[in-house]
């Protein structure tokens, strides 16, 4: 089940809400029974059978985290082999649903290995972000960041926790430990998380889908008359999607997450305004690169052993950051181009950037982002090579680009200013205004009240992240 | 005093929350939308089976959308929201001035040359004589209408495509593009030309094919409804546009026609249709594979047309001067040759729009032997 959809809103969220605080606050455990409860529904939504899987995989890395803490202190031997346990069956898991089809694939053009065949399995929704969340369970526990969590409903409703499960944030254990423990339900709390996912629906529902039926426009229109107007205004609908998308996704998470007492970090701070592709790796899906920093990139050594080592690091993390994103190739191209830019910029292109005049490096930014979007998209492209050589020759303008590009020249302007951190600047000089308070509380029923209009009408409420 | 607006909030849109929620669990399943004019889902059954595979809760998406109170307001509201931020259309159709309701065009009209292709092997393998007549969308009638930018020149050349190509292949046409265009004589709400439009499409086809047509004064024109919505109302959620009125244009003895539409007896007008949202299907009864239209007390020359629905409109005049033959090809499966040899057909007319003569693939049906 997704956040934007009418059964969500309608049906599964007055349902689990209801059960959940008809519990006494101060029964928490049941609470978190509860949550574990309603998490397995949403997540079994559509494919029932996966539930086994979230099942497995709560008591899998419940029975190693209690056994790395059983042993860390008299044996950390034994410790490191229960972690390596659990990051084994985690990454199996993981490899199974997710990549055994392409290797597969990939392998099979080897004549003598034609006999491998890929088993076309549907892959479990949000498995990479479930998987990287439980394994920071041990990993934590591993780097005494958290303590073991005995009670295994408790833990049940970490792993499952419906509203970043299958979109993220990526929660690290740490992060949510106290507040699984103990956590204060309050209506200041509540209309905070209120404001918060109505945000991000309408981030999703009106923005989002509308600049996502933008972009399959363009494709068309591209595939039938290619010319540069409709490619980059592809690619920008495009852009702008995937961001509104992802980061409405959070809000929803976060807002979720605020009514039901919990804390979940920030997932994306404005990165389109980026001066350079480091900072906008600083901006975007937060949670993903720190985890790959914290659990990766530094236990390998980060940047203290020398340029070589570092660059080889950073190669492995940007390798697998791609990776994650989807198995298929154009995801590795994707990582690893941000890879070279990465070292480029830490070599000497960051210096040349800080010389050049403020408009010039945004511009550098959003151009190689959005060069990095067509990597991205290539593989859902028809002929992706004819689209590339949209964007960089051809006519300037044809068939219905022009037409398009006037009509939706103000929500355009609409995307763009929702971008950057101008709404947000607003909000907080309006925050604390009474009348405001007061504007809000209709506000926001009719922001749901549209959403769900265009929800009643959707011709498109795709989940980008079906391969993630 | 200090949260009572943060309460507020919350209690708010819970409040919207919970209601909708129970109006969906209230509010009585209708199985049939006359709008989208289709069936709709109805409450899915519960099974362990249908759980289990995860078909229960794919139909329950379904169900919620097409049962949600209020569905034809949200749509509005959704339309309206589009509007609203300029994008000047929605779900693929233009608002123009006048509620003028204009689907976009962006066909790719790579079958124009095979199909022609098609229709003239047809007629030189059955020896009837084969007219052509491509008929204008709303898009080239309401051109005026549309929005700054719209590439009227990809419109204006499948025209001068066809022409050529037609020319190129010795096609026979009838020229109706700019009679239609000019007079303007399309609904505002739906793809069909008006009856005014049919009328004035049959005066030309009288000197393409030969025949002295009637004089507008011969037939009693009256209103019949003045609340058609048509398709391009229904499929843009535009409800708040001025709808749209049909007029009959009735003759004397316009009720003699013997009338077989795939095995069934029908009459030239289904009245009961007004009652519906569909009311274009009025004529004829909306679509079939094969309807025949004779005169049984007299011989009389026989018209075989290629269709889709704008004949059902044009059938009424063409009727008074042949015996008809409508096919559709979406829909009829027998070969269209032999029924030119068993029926003794002298003429045939493809009648077509414009987008579905040059995208359609099913005039390739023409080839059966």
């Amino acid at each position: 089940m997704v956040f934007s959809s009418l059964e969500f809103l309608y049906l599964y969220l007055p349902f689990c809400f209801l059960i959940y605080f008809l519990i006494p606050a101060k029964r928490l455990a049941l609470r978190n029974a509860v949550l574990f409860f309603v998490s397995l529904i949403f997540y079994g939504w559509s494919e029932p059978i996966y539930i086994f899987i979230m099942l497995f995989s709560t008591f899998v890395d419940y029975f190693c985290g209690y056994n790395v803490s059983k042993h860390l202190d008299e044996s950390p031997k034994k410790a490191k082999l229960y972690l390596i346990a659990s990051i084994g069956i985690n990454l199996s898991l993981l490899f199974f649903f997710k990549y055994y089809d392409f290797f597969a694939d990939n392998i099979s053009k080897i004549p003598i290995f034609s006999f491998v065949k890929p088993l076309g399995l549907t892959l479990p929704v949000g498995i990479s972000f479930y998987t990287f969340q439980t394994m920071s369970y041990t990993l934590d526990i591993y780097l005494r960041k958290a303590k073991v969590q005995k009670n295994i409903i408790t833990f049940g409703s970490y792993v499952t926790m419906f509203p970043q499960l299958i979109a993220g944030p990526i929660v690290r254990y740490s992060d949510v430990d106290d507040e699984l423990r103990q956590r204060a339900h309050s209506f200041v709390n509540a209309a905070k998380g209120v404001r918060r996912f109505v945000c991000g629906l309408a981030k999703k529902v009106l923005l989002a889908n509308t600049a996502g039926a933008m972009y399959e426009l363009m494709t068309e229109t591209v595939s039938s008359t290619p010319n540069f107007v409709a490619a980059w205004l592809g690619i920008v609908f495009f852009a702008f999607q995937i961001y509104f998308d992802f980061s409405g996704y959070s809000d929803m998470a976060i807002g979720l997450g605020y009514i039901l007492g919990f804390n979940f970090p920030e997932n994306f701070n404005y990165p389109y305004i980026s001066k350079s592709i480091t900072e906008f790796w600083r901006r975007w899906h937060i949670t993903l690169s720190t985890w790959f920093r914290e659990y990766l990139y530094i236990p390998l050594g980060g940047n203290r052993k020398g340029l070589g080592r570092t660059c080889l690091n950073l190669f492995i993390v940007w390798f697998l950051t791609g990776f994650w994103h989807g198995a298929s190739w154009n995801f590795v191209i994707w990582g690893l181009y941000f890879c070279l830019l990465l070292i480029a910029e830490k070599l000497f292109l960051k210096r040349l950037l800080e010389r050049l005049p403020v408009f010039l490096s945004h511009l550098y930014s959003l151009f190689f982002i959005l060069i990095g979007w067509f990597i991205f998209i290539s593989c859902d492209l028809l002929s992706p090579f004819s689209y590339l050589s949209a964007m960089f020759s051809s006519p300037f303008v044809g068939g219905f680009a022009l037409y398009d590009l006037l009509r939706t020249f103000p929500f355009i302007v609409i995307l763009c200013i929702a971008a950057t951190p101008l709404p947000k600047k607003l909000w907080s000089r309006l925050e604390n205004k009474e009348a405001f308070k007061l504007v809000l509380c209709f506000i926001l029923p009719l922001a749901l009240l549209l959403c769900t209009a265009y929800l009643v009408d959707s011709s498109y409420n795709p989940f980008l992240y079906f391969r993630f | 005093m200090k949260n009572v607006f943060d309460k507020l909030q919350v209690i708010i849109v819970s409040a919207v929350l919970l209601t909708v929620s129970v109006l969906i669990l209230i509010i009585p399943d209708k199985t049939f939308s006359e709008n989208e004019n289709r069936s709709l889902e109805t409450a899915p059954k519960l099974s362990a089976e249908t759980m289990a595979t995860g078909e229960f809760t794919e139909t329950l998406g379904r169900y919620l959308a097409d049962q949600f109170p209020f569905r034809d307001t949200f749509i509005s509201i959704k339309a309206y929201g589009e509007l609203l931020s300029g994008k000047k259309e929605n779900n693929g159709v233009i608002y123009c001035e006048g509620d003028t309701l204009v689907p976009r065009t962006d066909i790719n009209p790579n079958r124009l040359y095979d199909n022609l292709k098609c229709i003239s092997d047809f007629s030189k393998r059955t020896g009837a004589e084969v007219t052509v007549a491509a008929l204008p969308r709303v898009a080239d009638v309401y051109s005026e209408l549309l929005p700054v930018g719209y590439p009227k020149d990809i419109d204006r050349d499948i025209w001068k495509n066809y022409a050529d190509a037609a020319k190129a292949l010795r096609v026979n046409t009838a020229d109706v593009y700019d009679v239609l265009c000019e007079s303007n004589s399309y609904y505002r709400t739906d793809h069909h030309y008006t009856t005014d439009g049919a009328f004035k499409t049959y005066e030309i086809l009288a000197s393409v094919l030969g025949f002295e047509p009637f004089d507008i004064d011969y037939f009693k024109i009256s209103r019949v409804t003045e609340s058609f919505c048509g398709t391009s109302m229904r499929t843009s959620g535009f409800y708040f546009a001025e709808k749209d009125e049909i007029y009959l244009y009735r003759y004397p003895s316009d009720d003699r026609y013997k009338i077989v539409a795939d095995g069934e007896e029908i009459e030239l007008y289904d009245m009961e249709k007004l009652d519906t949202t569909d009311k274009y299907a009025v004529f004829l009864g909306g679509n079939h594979a094969r309807v025949d239209i004779a005169l049984e007390s007299e011989d009389r020359e026989k018209l075989l047309i290629i269709r889709d629905s704008f004949a059902d409109s044009i059938a009424p005049f063409l009727a008074l001067h042949y015996d008809l033959t409508l096919i559709d090809l979406r829909y009829y499966t027998d070969s269209v040759s032999r029924c030119v040899r068993e029926e003794g057909i002298d003429k045939v007319l493809v009648l077509e729009n414009i987008s579905e003569l040059v995208t359609a693939k099913n005039l390739t049906y023409l080839r059966m032997e």
